[in-house]
């Protein structure tokens, strides 16, 4: 890789890339196949921290993200990685794409908005982002998302629970897409089903650090740590140059595109810093909401699957429910790291946990704004009703997905304070009145600016993210 | 199985999480804990037969490696076993939620330390390997 101090940044670039996160740097791959002589700087707040450096340290940052904003509406937990890879870093690699629908929530079901872009306009980029990432997954996911064909490895291995519970619904319950290797590729290896994947200890977990080496070490990709962006300089309807502190000095770089690949709490911010704020920049900040529950098992052993998380429920993923209530997913748990094992001697393994992904409708009152402190500060107004219904109407379903078990009890746990999925605040849309970019992410009136990563996502859906805002970057670094 | 989550219900749960992490930094670790948590898991494993010193060990790794905020909490625990033994601890706190989840976490991660799962059918008693630190890892797991 090509590091570059921050006085040899200060020159005209082709191409500058705020962030290095899933949506900098599929941006990056898909630019540089296009463009392979352009010259392009990445710039990242966070350090270089290697593998061995997050294991010995047993974490993927030195900056704690609480530490980055300033949390002033209803206490909640803002999850996300400063560092090179970013949250490429400390991610869980579940990768099962957005449902057709979630893109025409309001055509469909009177939620929310629609996205100016489909699934159908997604599907290539899926596909590649899926190879880039080398997803395990199963081959019967077409009748859930059209036009999914198999995927470069086979699936993990079911649980014992999976397989009785596939076989009374075999077209609702599945082995989840993950970029988890279930194969050895290379020297990476494949996943040893520890459930401690923000720190894989084998390689499976698909990284920018493991999985992009090539891409970061591209010859005409330098990057430049340690450098937080501070603000871009606009003139004449275009950006001109980002200004960014290292150590306690500023520096300018120029550049003809520029990318803001921060994350969905600081990209708003540097809009907000740079003169570009007002309209919805910052607005409907939030995430899905995150719940768990454990079903208590007679005499059957669990946990004897192949990773950490073996199969996904989507009987509540899509449906006229949502007029009413966020859509559900349940992912079937082959870990015991929430709640641990059972108690009662030899009946360890007779217990299933169960996480719950809750869509929410995002709510203009929550947000990121500049209130003149060195960190953005961050209110929250709260899970709508839309996701409580969500999941209540989730936990009452969930009988009958488990029916196909011998079942003595269930029970709900809790909801976590993150799920890690922060999105909204520069929301894709239709025009500068309602959204910051369009279709293609390019900022309705700087066509310079690029906005990549979830910050973009104008609905929540139920799935995890990382995948679509892969894909997304593929798509807008094609449309250029 | 019926819950009913409400929005008041939610939002205290959050404003929970983040006030038990910020009482926990008053406590300070001591040496009983150590003797606390190996006499305390015992108690929970009492079908379990653990090697000579097997339960100290993982204790002292356990509190050495955990979290500032649960080895808080274990000094609760302690301090209040003090007061009125383990068995009154498990009578005054034996249904709290909170507790259960240590208690079965901590469980999991000692069983997961152990040889007990690999010689299910021996007689000898289970050994201490080393802390595996967080209790995701599963011995259970199979792969294809």
């Amino acid at each position: 890789m090509r590091f570059l101090q921050p006085k040899d940044t200060e020159k005209h670039w082709d191409l500058v890339v705020i962030g290095s996160g899933f949506g900098s740097l599929f941006f990056v791959h898909k630019y540089l196949a296009r463009r392979p002589k352009d010259q392009v700087l990445i710039l990242e707040w966070g350090r270089h921290n290697t593998v061995n450096w997050q294991f010995e340290n047993r974490a993927n940052s030195e900056i704690p993200p609480e530490v980055t904003y300033r949390d002033k509406g209803v206490r909640k937990k803002w999850d996300f990685t400063i560092g090179l890879g970013g949250s490429t870093n400390s991610w869980w690699a579940l990768s099962p794409r957005m449902h057709p629908a979630d893109f025409r929530l309001q055509s469909l079901y009177g939620k929310g908005v629609d996205w100016p872009v489909s699934y159908d306009d997604l599907v290539p980029y899926y596909s590649e982002a899926e190879e880039i990432m080398t997803v395990a997954g199963p081959d019967d996911l077409g009748s859930v998302y059209p036009h999914s064909v198999g995927y470069p490895q086979p699936p993990h291995r079911l649980t014992t629970v999976d397989r009785l519970v596939k076989a009374a619904m075999p077209d609702a319950h599945f082995a989840i897409p993950s970029a988890r290797l279930s194969r050895p590729l290379g020297s990476r290896g494949s996943c040893c089903s520890d459930a401690s994947c923000n720190l894989c200890p084998t390689g499976a977990k698909y990284t920018a650090l493991e999985g992009m080496t090539s891409l970061l070490s591209h010859p005409n990709v330098s990057i430049c740590v340690e450098a937080r962006v501070r603000r871009l300089e606009v003139q004449a309807g275009a950006v001109h140059s980002a200004t960014f502190t290292s150590g306690d000095r500023d520096h300018e770089t120029r550049g003809d595109l520029f990318v803001l690949g921060a994350n969905a709490i600081h990209s708003p911010f540097i809009l907000q810093q740079s003169g570009l704020g007002g309209g919805v920049v910052g607005r409907y900040l939030g995430e899905k909401l995150l719940a768990i529950a454990e079903a208590k098992l007679d005499g059957l052993q669990h946990f004897d699957g192949g990773t950490g998380t073996t199969a996904i429920n989507v009987s509540r993923l899509d449906g006229p429910h949502r007029r009413e209530r966020g859509s559900a997913v349940f992912l079937f748990e082959n870990n015991f790291r929430y709640f641990g094992l059972r108690l009662e001697h030899g009946r360890w393994r007779e217990i299933l946990p169960i996480v719950i992904y809750i869509e929410d409708v995002l709510q203009k009152d929550s947000g990121v704004f500049d209130e003149g402190g060195e960190f953005p500060v961050v209110r929250f107004a709260g899970f709508s009703d839309y996701a409580i219904n969500g999941l209540n109407g989730a936990v009452a379903a969930l009988p009958e997905i488990l029916k196909p078990l011998p079942v003595d009890d269930i029970q709900f746990r809790t909801i976590l304070p993150t799920l890690g999925h922060v999105q909204g605040t520069l929301r894709m849309g239709t025009s500068a009145e309602n959204s910051v970019v369009d279709g293609g992410q390019v900022h309705h009136r700087i066509r310079n600016l690029v906005v990549v990563g979830t910050s973009v996502f104008p609905t929540t859906g139920s799935a995890n993210i990382a995948l679509t805002a892969a894909a997304l970057s593929l798509r807008a670094a094609d449309r250029l | 199985m019926q819950i009913l989550v409400t929005r008041r219900r939610l939002l205290l749960a959050l404003v929970a999480t983040g006030a038990s992490a910020a009482a926990g930094a008053a406590w300070t670790l001591t040496a009983d804990n150590k003797s606390f948590l190996a006499e305390y898991l015992q108690r929970l494993l009492p079908n379990i037969r653990f090697a000579p010193g097997a339960l100290e060990d993982f204790a002292a790794d356990y509190l050495a490696y955990t979290s500032p905020d649960r080895v808080a909490n274990i000094q609760k625990l302690s301090w209040i076993a003090r007061l009125i033994g383990q068995r009154g601890l498990d009578l005054v706190l034996g249904g709290n939620a909170k507790v259960r989840r240590f208690q079965r976490t901590t469980v999991s991660i000692l069983l997961v330390s152990t040889d007990y799962f690999s010689n299910p059918d021996t007689d000898e008693p289970a050994s201490y390997i080393g802390l595996l630190p967080d209790c995701g890892r599963n011995p259970f797991a199979e792969f294809d």
